[in-house]
């Protein structure tokens, strides 16, 4: 039996990095991030529980200092509030900083819903000496208080039923006395606003007075929008403010400030004891060290560079283990396809084909993702996070960005490796709109990890050598290139963007948990994972028919059908009609046996155990012991003696012959069809364009490719130069390198610094659209990165032909180069400081 | 105001504590600085300065680190008894 159960709506507020997070979780038992930096959450998530009879809708809000109308999470915070009017609200106060919580406690008391105060972080400030008599304080405060240790789950059950008990008793908080000569303003201004009845339901009266009072635009607004008399109402508090100022030369907002100020720290001189006092704390001491400007400096290259050793070198090691499990995977996968024809393969066999290898090939990929993820969720939940913006705003500041641009830069793939996805969304936290777009617009400039395998292709084959070098300076040019773009961009088309003064809380170190570090990590990783599972899917199968339609026309496909039986008649021949084996291999037989070799081949690939060699080859022999026969040259055994079978042996040698013709009848087949399919024309009628920059037709198809997805890009090459689906990369070089003999160093660097730059792939771009809310951004994210490509390779391969430089040379010059042009644009207008100066000087006077 | 030592938080020496007379910037911004415990009369120090910035600053249990701007939008000055000037503390003839 169900019993319908009796809602509550709960609102989860507090200051930022207090723990709201951890608390909404401890309560819902829900996944939330979690982490050690403050404004982590900006959107707000929902979760239940039941309590009684009841059951508790909690909202988790974003972290505000305050209810001005400054920020985003502080508009997001107040109109779920305002509108959305919980029955409840939870405030959660970090207890090592009673005083500057109180700040936003009155503020929220003022809006009239029933209050519960949860004093977070209890282990800390007893910890540091601080003794917090909570009975006192709930007199003081005028609502309950709840301690509790949201990482450690203490308090859990006090904190229900103390919501419970707030909601029953329907009591309102405690409001501020703001003082005589505020109050003889905000009591009249209070009965005017209730006049309007419809008006006093929607809104918390003696919120709105004092916020009318402080001058806030958003309340100005609503008055305006809602109330019958709003305009009367804004004359009169215009008015009032008028005569304040005048009166006691101060502005209303300052006094109402000063007076919550003064309020907390009344209470906190009666509440709190501090019992002992550290001179310096912990974090203090570290913070000497790792924000110092030298020292600093240091341990933060010490951290990108473990950062990159762990998870990009070792991870790649991980892949090692992992890849055999989804070669099986995509074997297993494979079996179930439609068999393949002689020349002609059904469309349910091609296409999946290329889908399942480009997802498994995406899906290598997740131990080294694991591990990155991990590892910035430890720096995000150790606080180093927020020391890495301290260290790096003095420097991107010269970029027009913003200390908090770090961690998307870091996801995103500062040296070698990150995804662009996380990286955009992550530019949520930044407060200044001209830095959160500029570091938008360049975080998929950055090396995610889908780059890599093409560098990895052309450097193994072009640079062997100085491999490691090569990729030294492309893993760094990129993060040079976009800082001068970024500041490029926020000098010219972002130059009317708000732009908002950097300042960011430092929270206290502390050890990571490892459920937080392990949620935030899977939910990264669920984030890339969807990504492959569905646009990649999708984008392969677009790829697969732009590269294979319209398909070769009637009187070719009768060539190839032809030249399929020309073959198959000529084996017939050479084995000859007295072989026992000829009626075996007519008709559909070839192809049979030709697929049962295959799996054959396959089964036995890499097989070094005598053991698992002989089960393998006694399923084969079950499977069909004439073929085996063939496959086995003839050399078998048979009731325990050792047979050789001139016949067999002779159909073997015969049928490589005839594989390797019907390799290059469908390598010819497969050719002709991709330069004659949708994209094929495309990146034909682009090669006089691109010769300048060194790619013939079959790399602008590849790059074409790339755009859907960059794992592409790879993959596309392998079908042009014709590789077989089960081959592997390191053979995918062999061919490169055959076919491609004219190709020099400079073709490939050309083709490297365009994918560098490349426009970021469609999931990203969706994404750019949803985080900037705008499509024109989303085209411009599109469309300068090519500019900026082709210049590069333009640079690489026509001037360094002119030149007559090496590879290695005009990947010096070309770095140099774009150091030089950083370092230029870095000193652009910096006239700022002394702008800031001159207001701070005029300020004074106000 | 004279007799006090009036300089932007950006000149305040590391270590010397000191207290905020007055903010500049937008309204909106004044009102978020006031949320983050930087109000009028607040005591504010400096941990560490990075020339030109950014900078480390302590207000009662918070760490703030700001730019070099937000530093010189803020007015501290070294004499403590600010707080007892305030208007507010000496009622007006209404
Ligand atoms: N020692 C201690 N740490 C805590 C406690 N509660 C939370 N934390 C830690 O404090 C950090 C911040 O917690 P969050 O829950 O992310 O804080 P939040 O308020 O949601 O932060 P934003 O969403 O960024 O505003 C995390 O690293 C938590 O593990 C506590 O009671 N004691
Ligand atoms: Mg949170």
């Amino acid at each position: 039996m169900r019993r319908k159960l009796k809602e509550i709506k709960v609102a989860v507020a507090g200051q930022p990095n207090s723990g709201k997070s951890t608390i909404f979780n401890l309560l819902t038992g829900g996944r939330q991030h979690v982490a050690n930096y403050p404004g982590i959450t900006v959107e707000k998530k929902t979760g239940t529980y039941r309590i009684q009879e009841h059951k508790v809708f909690l909202t988790d809000l974003p972290g505000t200092y305050s209810l001005t109308s400054y920020s985003l999470e502080e508009r997001i915070a107040r109109d779920f509030l305002l509108q959305e009017k919980p029955e409840v609200i939870v405030d959660i106060v970090d207890a090592t900083n009673l005083e500057r919580n109180l700040y936003l406690v009155f503020q929220l008391a003022e809006i009239g819903i029933p209050l519960v105060i949860d004093l977070n972080m209890a282990d800390v400030a007893k910890s540091r000496g601080f003794q917090i008599d909570t009975e006192k304080l709930s007199q003081e405060i005028g609502a309950e208080i709840v301690p509790t240790v949201g990482n450690k789950g203490r308090g859990k059950r006090e904190l229900r039923q103390t919501i419970h008990k707030a909601y029953e008793s329907k009591k309102s908080p405690r409001r501020l006395d703001y003082g005589k000569e505020l109050e003889s303003i905000l009591k009249p201004l209070g009965q005017f606003l209730s006049k309007d009845a419809n008006f006093s339901k929607r809104y918390p009266i003696r919120w709105l007075a004092v916020k009318l009072l402080e001058n806030d635009s958003e309340a100005q607004r609503a008055v305006k929008k809602y109330s019958t008399n709003g305009e009367e109402i804004l004359s009169y508090v215009e008015e009032e403010r008028k005569k304040f100022i005048s009166q006691y030369e101060e502005a209303p907002e300052k006094s109402i400030a000063h007076q919550r100020y003064r309020e907390a720290e009344k209470i906190v001189g009666h509440c709190v004891k501090q019992i002992r006092t550290e001179p310096k704390t912990l974090t203090d001491r570290i913070d000497m060290v790792v924000c110092n400007r030298f020292s600093g400096l240091i341990v933060l290259l010490g951290t990108i560079y473990a950062m990159y050793n762990l998870s990009i070198v070792q991870g790649y090691k991980i892949t090692n283990y992992t890849w055999p499990l989804l070669a099986g995977l995509q074997k297993f996968l494979v079996l179930s396809l439609p068999p393949e024809g002689f020349v002609f393969d059904p469309l349910l066999r091609a296409m999946p084909l290329g889908v399942i290898g480009g997802v498994i090939a995406v899906l290598n990929y997740v131990p080294i993702f694991i591990i990155l993820f991990a590892l910035i969720a430890i720096m995000e939940d150790t606080g180093y996070l927020a020391r890495m913006s301290f260290i790096l705003d003095r420097v991107f500041r010269y970029f027009g960005l913003h200390g908090q641009s770090v961690l998307p830069l870091v996801l995103g793939g500062v040296y070698v490796g990150g995804c662009a996805i996380p990286g955009v969304m992550a530019c949520r936290g930044i407060k200044d709109e001209k830095a959160r777009l500029a570091t938008m617009l360049v975080v998929p400039l950055m090396n995610c990890l889908a780059k890599i395998p093409l560098y990895v292709l052309l450097l193994g084959l072009f640079f062997a050598a100085t491999k490691g070098i090569m990729m030294f300076f492309i893993g760094t040019i990129t993060i040079i290139i976009a800082l001068g773009v970024a500041k490029i961009l926020s000098l010219t088309i972002l130059k009317r963007k708000e732009s908002a003064p950097f300042i960011l809380e430092m929270p206290p170190y502390h050890l990571p948990t490892i459920g937080g570090v392990l949620r935030r990590c899977l939910e990264r990783l669920g984030i890339f994972i969807k990504k492959i599972i569905t646009v990649v899917m999708v984008v392969m199968c677009l790829v697969y028919l732009l590269i294979n339609f319209p398909g070769l026309s009637k009187e070719r496909k009768a060539h190839y059908n032809s030249q399929a039986n020309r073959i198959k008649k000529s084996f017939m021949k050479k084995i000859g009609e007295d072989n026992p084996y000829t009626k075996l291999l007519a008709g559909d037989g070839l192809i049979n046996f030709t697929k049962y070799r295959n799996d054959y081949r396959a089964a036995t690939r890499g097989v070094e155990e005598e053991k698992t060699k002989k089960v393998i080859e006694q399923k084969f022999r079950q499977r069909n012991f004439e073929f085996f026969k063939i496959v086995k040259k003839g050399k078998y055994e048979l009731e325990g003696k050792k047979i050789k079978d001139k016949d067999a042996k002779k159909v073997h040698k015969t049928y490589k012959k005839v594989f390797n013709q019907r390799r290059e009848l469908r390598a010819e087949k497969k050719k002709e069809t991709i330069k004659g399919s949708f994209l094929g024309r495309v990146g034909i009628a682009l090669e006089p364009i691109t010769k300048k920059l060194g790619f013939n037709w079959q790399v602008n198809i590849a790059l074409i490719s790339a755009f859907a997805a960059k794992e592409n890009a790879v993959g596309t090459i392998g079908v042009l130069y014709e590789s077989p689906p089960t081959e592997r990369e390191d053979r995918l070089e062999k061919r490169l390198g055959e076919k491609e003999g004219g190709w020099t160093p400079l073709h490939a660097l050309a083709i490297i610094l365009f994918m560098a730059m490349y426009p970021p792939c469609i999931p990203t771009l969706l994404m750019i659209r949803v985080e900037s809310g705008s499509t024109m951004w989303m085209l411009f994210a599109t469309f300068y990165p090519i500019i900026l490509g082709i210049i590069f390779a333009f640079l690489a391969f026509t001037a360094g032909n002119l030149l007559g430089f090496s590879g290695l040379k005009m990947m010096i010059t070309i770095y140099t180069l774009a150091i030089v042009f950083m370092v230029g644009v870095g000193f652009i207008k910096r006239k700022e400081k002394t702008v800031q100066q001159k207001t701070a000087q005029d300020e004074i006077h106000r | 105001m004279d007799g006090l030592k009036v300089m932007p938080l950006a000149m305040l020496p590391p270590g010397q504590k000191a207290r905020i007379v007055s903010l500049s910037g937008g309204r909106g911004l004044q009102a978020h600085l006031y949320g983050m415990g930087l109000g009028l009369g607040s005591e504010v120090m400096v941990i560490y300065r990075g020339a030109p910035g950014p900078f480390l600053v302590a207000v009662k249990e918070t760490r703030l680190a700001m730019g070099q701007g937000m530093a010189y939008k803020i007015m501290v000055s070294l004499e403590n008894k600010v707080e007892q000037a305030r208007p507010l503390q000496q009622p007006n003839n209404l």
